[in-house]
């Protein structure tokens, strides 16, 4: 176990600097310069070169990238170009803000997911069964963005239920939780809809296993048999699902962030790439290539703790 | 006794009359207290008014900070910080006499150490790298004769000085003191303190009890960034916000039917074009500009594309609620809509080998709703006549490299707003190449230097006679449009604000400047 993990975390060091080398060209190849974006179409050239100057933007790639590369080193990732700030205090500053909304989705879409595939999996064929794969569809095939503005539309406006848009208090007071509750629900569309129809095919697969035929057998109770016995072994597939879905939601949560005025990490790193703000694209990019390797690592360990028969 | 009774009738009537009027004025006099929460189509990128120009900042710091004058609502220019000015003969020293007893937010007097500071750190700090320093680079020196004096004196005489002087008065010791953080924790001494700014979400400003101008009646102001249109409106229609900076053409009709909204519009002080970057044939040929011009039918583009009044056409640079406009010259010469005219000139182009029938004519514009379909429309309107014309979309800062970096010939679609209320904004930046100070617009886009326009273009930035720097810009403007095809005006986008009818005294105005408390505005919400 501890040699396993040890060898996941060596193989998260190539990973990452292919993400840092890949960001880093990616972002300096699109055309487009951060001290004409800042300055505004009306800039003399003067401006811009001092600029360009001032922020180490007109040195060579290589140049640039070797400082980049030091500074990370230190864990400096630099100073944002547009906010003047340091990425890693604006990144901070927008963590709580979207695992708040990322939080809410994953326990909604759990909430919902499991219930509704051990359901549809138990009784199979009936109404349970067709509604699950409804919303799996409708889910996997809605765009976040589409959903968001469905529910402003609905919850929000037309039946005035829910606030529309911003983030309200903080997350533990009544305002902050109903703030969460539509986007939160609409960025859990994904992980919600690919979760039923896995842990579908998933149960019923193991409830035809010859082990669930002998409890059965022996007397034990319905329920025990499904919920102890076989959705403990559907799980494992869960997992991996949530762990893959992880870099989706983030994906998601950038569309979902700029439709309800969210202000989280999704809408600093859309903003940061229009205004080719470098240092702060390629922090967040970094940050959260590392929260979905992470992410990844603990459901490769959480396997054992579902599954004995699993050994590293 | 009839005539007495008839005289005593007109006296009851008009008494009545007063006493109806007074209920009326008094039900329009605002209250104190209540808060204005404002939608915003972007959040602001800092609140120190000596760094930022765009307008998510301008219109929050406006509130926070006050300036040496103001403007009233028709831009005329009227004393604020500075009560009087005095200015030399050639316009080259200006002495501003400074309001006593005015009071920043941290409670310390504003003196002449700060007017002279606030300036200063705008020309000669570059680290603050400043979108403001173009508005004033004529400053030579900034003298204070006293506490309540400053003294500025221009390298060269610059009619517009007074409006370009409109910059925020920021306190020294807190600006020093606070340094880079200065655009985060704003120190001013305008109608409204600045409480807490949560980035993407929110900033807050509280009323100023010891504004020295009047008391706000606003208690509290939010402005609050709401990126989706839609998402914005629904928002004003449900009470959540109270007031929507920019309504899309398509959703005007929708606020106008709701009786607790209230839809204002007016003509916006910008200017959109469509420009020929002139590095190579055929884009620096006249007839080519004129045939692009005459395949074009701008009227029927802004009736279907800038819907509901939220644009304008423009027959020209000067944008409205600025001079000289022309209008009558302008529109009497604006080449119209003529294909056979078009076609004939893309004949006698091909045939004086300028171009060919396969000459591609690149159209660049940006990605945004309103310009990608104006373009799709000219692009096609080209490709009807004949010319190979290909529309390229980019993003922004991809749009800014293709225009303005490289020198790729091509037609592009632009717009400006002036940043100050003057004609110089306008033209020193579209069409001088001199060296006067200005940033030389006209070469970044693709004109050819022109001696002749630049001693034009000084000269009525320099003399002081209005209605002799009047007929120096109309003669600019018709050398540059109706003689030479530089650009194809295209339109004036409108000022759409909608409130909810809570809000009493807002006034939407052609520069976007939010009134909220002014010499001639203090607005005021209902029911809080």
């Amino acid at each position: 176990m501890i040699k396993y993990s040890a060898k996941r975390i060596l193989y998260v060091i190539p990973t990452v600097l292919l993400v840092i080398t890949s960001v880093f060209l990616l972002i300096y190849l699109i055309p487009g310069n951060p001290a004409q974006v800042m300055l505004g179409v009306e800039a003399s050239q003067e401006e811009i070169a001092a600029l360009s100057e001032q922020l180490g933007i007109d040195q060579p790639l290589l140049v640039q990238f070797g400082r980049y590369l030091a500074r990370l080193a230190h864990g400096d990732f630099g100073m944002s170009i547009y906010h003047k700030m340091p990425v890693t205090k604006l990144f901070m500053m927008r963590l709580p803000n979207t695992l708040r909304l990322a939080g809410f989705a994953v326990i909604f879409a759990l909430s919902v997911a499991i219930p509704l595939g051990v359901t549809a999996a138990v009784k199979r064929n009936s109404i349970w069964d067709y509604l699950s794969m409804l919303i799996a569809l409708a889910g996997m095939s809605v765009p976040v963005f589409w959903l968001g503005i469905l529910f402003v539309y609905v919850f929000g406006f037309q039946l005035c239920w829910l606030p529309i848009s911003g983030i309200g208090d903080s997350w533990y007071t009544l305002d902050g939780f109903c703030h969460t509750i539509l986007p939160g629900i609409a960025l859990s569309a994904g992980l919600l809809a690919s979760s039923t129809r896995l842990l579908r095919s998933s149960m019923l697969e193991i409830l035809s296993e010859d082990y669930i035929r002998t409890a059965r057998a022996k007397g034990i109770r319905e329920g025990v048999v499904v919920y102890r016995h076989a959705l403990r072994n559907a799980l494992n597939p869960l997992v991996t699902n949530i762990a893959l879905q992880m870099g989706a939601l983030i994906g998601g949560a950038f569309l979902t962030e700029t439709v309800f005025a969210w202000p989280g990490i999704g809408r600093l790193l859309v903003q940061a790439i229009l205004r080719r703000d470098y240092p702060l694209v390629q922090g967040i990019t970094l940050a959260t290539a590392l929260f979905v390797i992470l992410i990844n690592l603990v459901a490769d360990l959480c396997y054992t703790l579902l599954d004995p028969k699993v050994r590293y | 006794m009839l005539r007495r009774r008839y005289s005593v009738l007109p006296t009851i009537a008009l008494l009545a009359m007063i006493l109806v009027g007074t209920f009326c004025f008094a039900q329009e006099e605002g209250h104190y207290g209540g808060t204005l929460v404002i939608a915003t189509a972007k959040d602001a990128s800092g609140l120190d008014p000596g760094t930022t120009n765009d307008n998510a900042s301008t219109m929050i710091y406006e509130q926070i900070f006050d300036c040496l004058i103001a403007f009233d609502k028709d831009f005329n220019i009227i004393p604020s910080i500075a009560e009087s000015w005095d200015v030399n003969e050639d316009s080259t020293i200006w002495t501003f006499h400074l309001r006593s007893g005015v009071h920043f937010h941290d409670g310390t007097d504003l003196t002449a150490e700060d007017v002279a500071y606030t300036f200063d750190r705008i020309l000669n700090k570059p680290e603050l790298a400043s979108q403001k320093r173009s508005q004033i680079v004529m400053i030579n020196t900034i003298t204070v004769l006293d506490a309540l004096t400053v003294q500025f004196e221009l390298s060269f005489p610059y009619a517009p000085f007074l409006g370009a002087t409109g910059q925020g008065i920021v306190s020294k010791a807190a600006a020093e003191a606070a340094g880079a953080e200065f655009t985060r924790n704003p120190i001013g001494s305008g109608p409204f303190k600045f409480v807490e700014w949560v980035p993407d979400d929110h900033v807050t400003l509280v009323r100023n009890e010891d504004y020295w101008m009047k008391r706000p009646y606003l208690e509290t102001v939010i402005f609050r960034p709401i990126p989706e249109n839609t998402v914005a409106i629904m928002s004003l229609m449900t009470d959540e916000v109270n007031v929507i900076e920019l309504v899309a053409g398509d959703m005007v009709p929708i606020l106008q039917a709701n009786p607790d909204i209230v839809v204002q519009q007016v003509e916006g002080m910008n200017y959109y074009w469509i420009g020929f970057r002139q590095y190579a044939s055929p884009y620096t040929n006249v007839k080519f500009r004129q045939m692009v011009n005459s395949a074009i039918d701008m009227d029927g583009i802004i009736a279907n594309v800038l819907l509901n009044g939220t644009g304008s056409r423009a027959y020209g640079v000067v944008p409205p609620g600025l001079w000289p406009r022309d209008l009558d010259f302008m529109k009497a010469n604006a080449i119209q809509q003529d294909k056979e005219l078009a076609k004939q000139l893309f004949a006698e182009l091909i045939a004086e080998g300028v171009m060919t029938s396969e000459t591609e004519v690149v159209f660049h514009v940006n990605q945004d709703a309103v310009r990608e379909l104006i373009g799709e429309i000219i692009v096609s309107e080209l490709q009807s006549i004949g010319v190979n014309a290909v529309l390229k979309i980019s993003e922004w800062a991809a749009y800014l490299d293709a225009v303005i970096k490289t020198e790729e010939p091509c037609m592009y679609m632009l717009g400006t707003t002036p940043k100050i209320p003057d004609p110089d904004a306008v033209f020193s930046w579209l069409f001088s190449s001199g060296e006067d100070g200005s940033t030389h617009g006209s070469l970044i886009l693709g004109l050819s230097e022109q001696p002749e326009i630049n001693q034009l273009l000084l000269e009525a930035r320099t003399t002081p006679d209005q209605s002799q720097r009047e007929e120096l810009y109309k003669e600019i403007q018709r050398w540059a449009i109706t003689e030479n095809a530089y650009h194809i005006p295209a339109f004036h986008l409108s000022v759409t604000m909608a409130h909810s009818t809570k809000v009493h005294g807002l006034v939407a105005l052609p520069s976007q400047i939010w009134m909220l408390c002014t010499e001639t505005a203090n607005v005021w919400v209902d029911g809080n």
